[in-house]
């Protein structure tokens, strides 16, 4: 007797738009988190009625309650206040100096790449030697020398990460301008802006737009250990950084004045890579085919 | 029967005596002390030193002529048993103890004082170090010749005279070095100083800790501590784990916020020493701003003390009244008025200062200890009344490295009284002092009368009238107020259960001698 030939049958198919969703997952939820830190330390003044720079002595070293549900720090301040306001430096200074490091890198990379000859040596030689240091280090020694202030900061990272930027941007270009149909506008008379506009900057978009969020964090993350440094904003301003490094003293006698604002560092650089884990995803074509 | 039972009851004490006797020895001699620092120097030399660290040690290992009780404010001697002043008070005679020796085992000779205290002067000797200071403002310049009468007879003679010199011999910069050692040493004696107290060093690593060894022929017997490890720490808060886990018996630099909480433990004692600390602002009077008397009247009333003492420095702390402290010869009680709390006050010396508001002002302050806390508050109080200002937390070589250039208006800082005399304090009242410090007050209009009491009180050989000249001195500052006074600091000394005889008084001073301190079990 001939056994029963069985065929083992496949899983059901999940419905297509479903499992997209799903793919993304984590990073809907970082994206979802991150939008409401956004939101939160933007309209932290509707949110809370509590100043987070202003002493109240009389109110030292609340516990958590629902009049402070983070409790209180030394100086009687409300830590939620201060948790909603101490965002806004470390998020200002990562967009905008991942902003500027973007900007200067396009500039950089592309004249390298379009120009070759002596100008892409001694710019990516440049881009080689301020790569050669640590960046957290950098960043110190450059506020070290400029001072220290939340312009200073946002310099001083935007500089470690332009190579970066300069880098990729120059790789990629390298190989668009060798495609045909850029060898064939260059035939027909087409400008390096033309080109740049057209053809370049278009391919360069979605590249750089997972660059910089990855960078976004690595911003975010060296803008925190510079304020916990004390090189960053100045107290009383409450920064996340900043609250973590007066609130290490008070680590066995006030632990929640510390680690509210050390959870928010934590979870918005997790939604942060979160969402660039996901834009990786989904904009590198290679990816999404193996997804 | 009577007798006899009586005589029976006195062989049973006796006895019983003879028992614990070897106990309590027991228990009080040997062991090793742990001692946290904030900071250790990169060198032991007493002319330079730097860091209260580096005091700990050299309090530890050296001894002048002369000792200052922080209880009394007397000075008692030291390696010179006895002296004698003249009626004109300008020549002193030390007699030193008999068989003295340092720790190498080399006599201490009259000869020997001698050139420890006058190495600062004397550029031929082979451990000189130029810019090297024994006793700043004050000092040397006074004397007009200090010589080895005999080999135990020391005479120093001074230009004029001077009610604090015996005090000043007090200091570890007067601590007496082995001559063999500066020989041998020359400028580098810093690294390993051979000094005649009651504990030689045994091993130093610069910047991080030094280990003391009893000595066996001090003077007034071996200590009860067979060690003591002088160790720094980064900041307060490793000092305290450190101390919980038992790796630290004695400090005085614990974050203050704890105390509430280690008083609570089985295995630390919090003990709160006087108030021998005097925290401030230094008003930059050669600043456009700062300069105005007005404005400095108006911080001075915009500032609520009260606050200062309970957030900043957690309760240890008392109301200030000059920049003497309350055990202070010639302390003024009256002064401490000032310290009410009145802003509208403040709203009225910066209407009468004539400058607009908002008036911008720069406060600076080093980033460590409870520094940072004092100069947020400060900065809230300020800005309730007119001011904006900006702060400059800075490391303790920015700080008065910016102090040194004049480029602060306003800066928190302290005063300990590192000898128990009025002059240690209010000498910074003088213009000579005035270059390169915190507040230029030399060119304050009062300065020549302050430079004459302060001159005065210092040459007063009696009592009763340096009490009065000092009260002037006070009120005088009081009236320009180059330093606005924001607290007397009462600070708690942490020690292990088991720690006994600490010296709490000179302790809060940052100079804790620890000869008589012991262990227990």
């Amino acid at each position: 007797m001939i056994p029963a030939l069985t065929i083992p049958t496949p899983p059901l198919p999940v419905p297509a738009r479903r499992s997209r969703w799903r793919r993304y997952e984590l990073s809907l939820v970082g994206g979802v988190f991150f939008a409401l830190v956004i939101f939160a330390t933007a309209f932290a003044p509707l949110l809370t009625p509590y100043n987070p720079e202003l002493p109240n002595v009389t109110s030292r070293f609340k516990l958590p309650s629902l009049q402070h549900p983070f409790g209180t720090d030394d100086f009687g301040r409300d830590v939620l206040a201060r948790v909603l306001y101490g965002g806004r430096p470390i998020l200002f200074t990562g967009f905008a100096s991942v902003l500027a490091a973007l900007v200067v890198g396009i500039l950089i990379g592309t004249v390298g790449a379009l120009y070759r000859g002596w100008i892409d040596l001694l710019l990516m030689r440049l881009m080689d030697v301020m790569l050669s240091f640590p960046s957290v280090l950098l960043a110190i020694l450059i506020v070290a020398a400029l001072g220290t202030g939340l312009a200073n900061m946002i310099v001083a990272i935007t500089f470690f990460m332009v190579p970066v930027f300069a880098r990729l941007v120059r790789a990629i270009v390298l190989t668009l301008v060798y495609q045909d149909y850029v060898l064939a506008a260059r035939a027909m008379g087409a400008g390096d802006l033309w080109l740049i506009r057209r053809h370049i900057f278009p391919n360069l978009l979605p590249p750089m737009i997972v660059q910089a969020s990855a960078m976004l964090a690595v911003a975010i993350s060296t803008a925190t250990a510079l304020n916990f440094l004390r090189l960053g904003v100045e107290p009383p301003t409450p920064d996340w950084g900043l609250m973590v490094a007066d609130g290490q003293r008070l680590l066995f006698d006030a632990a929640h004045v510390p680690f509210f604002p050390g959870l928010a560092i934590t979870l918005t650089l997790l939604s942060v890579n979160f969402i660039g884990d996901g834009l990786r995803d989904h904009l590198d074509p290679k990816l999404r085919r193996r997804l | 029967m009577s007798r006899r039972r009586t005589l029976s009851w006195w062989l049973a004490l006796l006895a019983l005596s003879l028992l614990l006797v070897p106990a309590v020895s027991a228990q009080q001699t040997g062991g090793t002390l742990v001692v946290a620092a904030e900071s250790m120097g990169d060198s032991l030399e007493n002319g330079l030193w730097s860091g209260f660290g580096t005091v700990n040690v050299l309090d530890n290992i050296g001894e002048g002529l002369v000792r200052s009780d922080f209880v009394s404010g007397e000075p008692t001697p030291g390696l010179a048993e006895s002296w004698t002043i003249s009626e004109d008070g300008l020549t002193y005679v030390f007699t030193l103890r008999g068989g003295l020796t340092f720790h190498d085992g080399t006599p201490v000779t009259a000869e020997a004082v001698v050139r420890s205290l006058t190495r600062d002067s004397n550029e031929s000797d082979p451990a000189y170090i130029a810019g090297m200071y024994m006793f700043p403002g004050h000092g040397t310049t006074n004397w007009e010749s200090l010589t080895a009468t005999d080999a135990s007879t020391v005479t120093l003679v001074l230009k004029t005279p001077d009610a604090t010199q015996l005090h000043r011999l007090a200091r570890p910069s007067a601590y007496i070095l082995s001559p063999a050692a500066l020989d041998a040493q020359g400028a580098n004696i810093g690294t390993a100083p051979v000094m005649a107290g009651p504990f030689r060093l045994e091993r130093f690593v610069p910047g991080q800790e030094a280990v003391l060894a009893a000595f066996d022929g001090y003077w007034a017997g071996r200590p009860f501590l067979d060690q003591i490890i002088i160790r720094a720490f980064p900041d307060e808060a490793s000092i305290l784990a450190a101390l919980e886990a038992g790796e630290v018996q004695f400090t005085t630099n614990a974050p203050f916020l704890s105390v509430p909480r280690l008083q609570q433990s089985d295995n630390i004692r919090v003990e709160v020493g006087p108030a021998l600390v005097d925290l401030f602002i230094g008003a930059n009077v050669a600043d456009e701003v700062t300069g105005n008397r007005d404005i400095r009247l108006a911080v001075n009333y915009a500032i609520n003390r009260d606050n200062i003492i309970l957030a900043g420095l957690n309760g240890f702390g008392e109301l200030p009244a000059s920049i003497l402290s309350p055990t202070d010869l010639g302390f003024d009680e009256s002064g401490r008025s000032i310290s009410t709390y009145n802003p509208d006050l403040a709203r009225e010396h910066i209407a009468k200062s004539g400058l607009a508001t908002p008036i911008a002002i720069e406060l600076a302050y080093e980033n460590n200890r409870f520094w940072p806390v004092l100069a947020e508050l400060v900065k809230a109080d300020l800005e309730a009344v007119g001011f904006t200002v900006t702060l400059a937390g800075l490391d303790s070589g920015s700080f008065w490295g910016k102090v040194a250039d004049g480029d602060i208006q306003l800066s928190i800082n302290q005063r300990s009284t590192f000898v128990p005399d009025p002059n240690d304090k209010t000498s910074i009242l003088h213009s000579v002092n005035s270059p390169g410090g915190q507040t230029r007050h030399e060119l304050l209009p009062t300065a020549a009368e302050m430079d004459a009491l302060l001159d005065a009180a210092l040459q007063a050989t009696d009592s009763a009238t340096r009490v009065e000249l000092y009260r002037q001195i006070q009120a005088l500052a009081l009236a320009e107020m180059p330093y606005i006074y924001l607290a007397y600091l009462t600070p708690p000394v942490f020690v292990a259960d088991s720690v006994q005889g600490v010296p709490v008084g000179a302790a809060a001073a940052g100079r804790a001698t620890l000869r008589e301190v012991y262990l227990s079990n």
